[in-house]
């Protein structure tokens, strides 16, 4: 399942991938493949990344089911 | 009574397994170091002596340039890379091709010197013929080779990357 809270809280900072990947450290692909859902990052990674977009861990990675 | 229910793994479990087989990885990479070493001192500089082992190296070395080209993480590593470093990973690449190449030159020079030479000219003769000889040749067949590895594992991992994030906009 995509990741589209991230993607939308990557293009509110006006970030593109390669550059919030540069931010936590890891490879443009890497984002990519998490914004696909085809990544799962580990959670060190995941507070990275929110703490980089200034969001929580609930609203960019936690999934409602329907 | 379904025996292929259960497929959930623990990926701690995992990561610790992964990080055991990269401890044998590189124990057995020391293990093979030590035998070449110990065997090119009972049986002299002989490369027929060692061929098992350098099998191991070379065909180890191989197997991962190809699975990371594959994958797309030779992509990634030079990425990491260049984002961290001043010099690039091209460059740095280049740059071993030579430093390898003058190492190689130098331990033939040393070597004709030592076992060829009769009086401290010609050993000094010796020493600069095969030197400049071994620079000729190892330099570049050195550089030729590691940029050519360098530009098609690349190629082939940006290739992999593209595949992998098709989809993507970015």
């Amino acid at each position: 399942m995509k990741n589209l809270k991230l993607k939308v809280a990557r293009v509110e900072h006006d970030l593109s991938q390669a550059e919030l990947a540069e931010k936590v450290g890891v490879t443009r692909q890497t984002i990519g493949l998490i914004e696909q859902g085809k990544y799962n990052p580990s959670l060190q990674l995941c507070i990275s990344i929110c703490k980089t977009l200034n969001k929580t861990l609930d609203e960019l990675f936690w999934q409602k089911e329907d | 009574m379904n025996f292929f229910k259960n497929k959930i793994q623990d990926e701690r479990v995992i990561n610790e397994q992964n990080k055991i087989y990269r401890e044998i990885y590189l124990l057995i990479y020391i293990v093979c170091l030590v035998s070449v070493v110990y065997k090119f001192f009972v049986y002299g500089f002989e490369m027929e002596h060692v061929a098992t082992e350098m099998a191991i190296f070379v065909v180890a070395g191989i197997y991962y340039g190809v699975r990371a080209s594959q994958k797309g993480l030779f992509s990634a590593e030079v990425e990491i890379h260049d984002n961290k470093s001043k010099w690039s990973y091209q460059t740095k690449t280049i740059t071993i091709g030579v430093v390898v190449g003058l190492l190689l030159a130098l331990f033939f020079g040393i070597n004709s010197a030592y076992s060829y030479a009769d009086s401290q000219l010609e050993a000094i003769k010796y020493f600069f013929i095969t030197f400049v000889a071994s620079i000729m040749f190892y330099i570049p067949f050195l550089v030729l080779v590691l940029a050519v590895s360098y530009s098609s594992a690349k190629k082939q991992s940006d290739k992999a990357v593209e595949k992998q994030l098709e989809d993507d906009e970015s």
